[in-house]
């Protein structure tokens, strides 16, 4: 079953375009399909460009590209709730936030403790500061 | 006896009403994760990586109210993220006790002394100490030096103000089933009510991707630790449920018995991944594509997945739904064998 935007029971989301315009021609879909993929797998910020010039920077938590009107959810980086936007609406992504998924290696970890040990230290990991946003 | 008996009839009550009711797929325990935001960074955990804003968002305590009522599971546990990090956490667990629902708080117990005056001691109540192994390989799991320590001492104060506390211990690649037996001992000896333990799962996105038990070392791991069990040993958790552990019994993951619910949404399929959200338990029921899940899906990302919490519910149900079960289950409570 799949639920379509304009009728979502939604508790965190608002649709970004009520009446979207029709989808521009120009736009290769099946790219940008592929590109919402993975901006879902993404641990970072996106940046979308949508139509009438609109720009929306935030985390993907979200995407139904099989129900009838695709859309994806996102988290803006401004902060709010929810945004809903139709796969029609978009123009391009760029993946423009750190992967904070990258570089956390179990190497990385192993070399950080046998280089803690030869010092007669002890390695550890911190979560990452909140306020470096 | 490591869950009281209230529990359990509670437990035993709705699964039976559910089988007569014809019910198929019920959840049991919901897994409810209010925040992302951790006080630590374990290697092996792919929960906490989020940008900043992400890690600052929160379930209110109404949102997580809405939740567990609609999907009525007994069980309600709340992991994360570090669930006492929440300010309203206190609210939030208020609310689910007044709806008597029995509460796993997950928390690395880095806060919880801190904040145990928050809470008030209930049958209703548990705090499940994350707990991976002695001191030394605890310490390296979470990476951080202390934590251990930190974690026993605010394990016996809980316990020494009326609290239930269980332990909840997941074990990789590598382990010394010897020095889990030991470890074993230590906990009890600190007075918690059970223990419960969980091979780990390979989350994509965690840092760690390679120490993560396959099906059939899990099998050797865990028949070693429990091919002699003592008896001063309570788990948290069924006998059936260690006995697949051990390669005894053979299980089908139920994915629907440990929904989760977080600031995303309801999650797909399961709890350990993350395929996308929907707004309500029903919507989650009625579009998740169940068979592609599980073993005989033949899925590779459910290949060596054992975590309990697929196949604890699983146990649960064999347990309270078959004559075999039932039998297997009263012999391992009333001999300590598995």
């Amino acid at each position: 079953m799949s639920i379509t935007p304009t009728t979502r029971k939604s508790h965190a989301t608002t649709i970004a375009a009520q009446t979207p315009e029709p989808a521009d021609p120009t736009v290769d879909r099946a790219r940008l399909s592929s590109e919402v993929e993975k901006a879902f797998d993404y641990r970072g910020d996106v940046t979308l460009s949508l139509s009438r010039g609109r720009v929306l920077e935030g985390y993907v938590f979200n995407r139904d590209a099989d129900c009838p009107i695709p859309y994806l959810e996102l988290f803006p980086k401004s902060g709010g709730p929810g945004v809903t936007v139709l796969y029609d609406e978009l123009l391009n992504i760029r993946f423009t936030g750190q992967d904070t998924a990258a570089g956390k290696s179990w190497d990385a970890w192993q070399k950080k403790v046998k280089e803690a040990e030869s010092n007669g230290t002890f390695a550890e990991l911190y979560p990452e500061t909140l306020d470096e946003d | 006896m490591a869950v009281p008996i209230s529990q359990m009839w509670t437990v035993a009550s709705y699964v039976l009403g559910k089988r007569l009711r014809g019910v198929k797929r019920y959840p049991l325990v919901v897994m409810l994760e209010p925040l992302f935001r951790c006080n630590l960074a374990c290697a092996g955990c792919g929960k906490i990586q989020y940008p900043p804003h992400v890690l600052k968002r929160q379930l209110s305590p109404q949102e997580c109210f809405d939740a567990v009522e609609e999907a009525g599971a007994p069980i309600v546990s709340i992991p994360g993220g570090e669930p006492l990090l929440h300010p309203q956490i206190d609210e939030i667990v208020r609310g689910l006790v007044e709806r008597k629902k029995y509460i796993y708080l997950c928390t690395n117990a880095l806060l919880l002394e801190e904040k145990l005056s928050l809470f008030t001691p209930s049958k209703y109540l548990s705090f499940s100490v994350h707990m991976d192994g002695p001191r030394k390989e605890h310490d390296l799991a979470v990476c951080r030096m202390g934590t251990f320590d930190a974690a026993v001492s605010a394990i016996k104060a809980a316990v020494g103000k009326g609290f239930r506390v269980t332990t909840n211990t997941t074990l990789f690649e590598g382990t010394d089933p010897d020095k889990v037996r030991d470890f074993f001992d230590s906990m009890m000896a600190l007075g918690v009510e059970g223990m419960m333990v969980s091979p780990g799962y390979s989350y994509s996105k965690a840092p760690d991707q390679e120490h993560f038990l396959e099906r059939n070392r899990t099998q050797e791991l865990f028949r070693v630790i429990f091919s002699r069990p003592k008896r001063q040993w309570r788990f948290n958790q069924t006998p059936l449920f260690i006995r697949f552990l051990m390669g005894k019994e053979n299980f089908q993951c139920t994915p629907w018995g440990n929904p989760t619910f977080n600031i995303f949404g309801w999650q797909k399929p399961c709890y350990l991944l993350q395929e996308g959200y929907v707004k309500s338990f029903q919507e989650l029921m009625q579009s998740t594509e169940w068979d592609n899940y599980g073993t005989p899906s033949r899925n590779k990302k459910c290949a060596n997945c054992m975590v309990h919490s697929g196949y604890e519910p699983t146990a649960v149900d064999r347990t309270f739904t078959s004559l075999s079960g039932f039998w297997q289950t009263a012999r391992s409570t009333l001999t300590g064998a598995f």
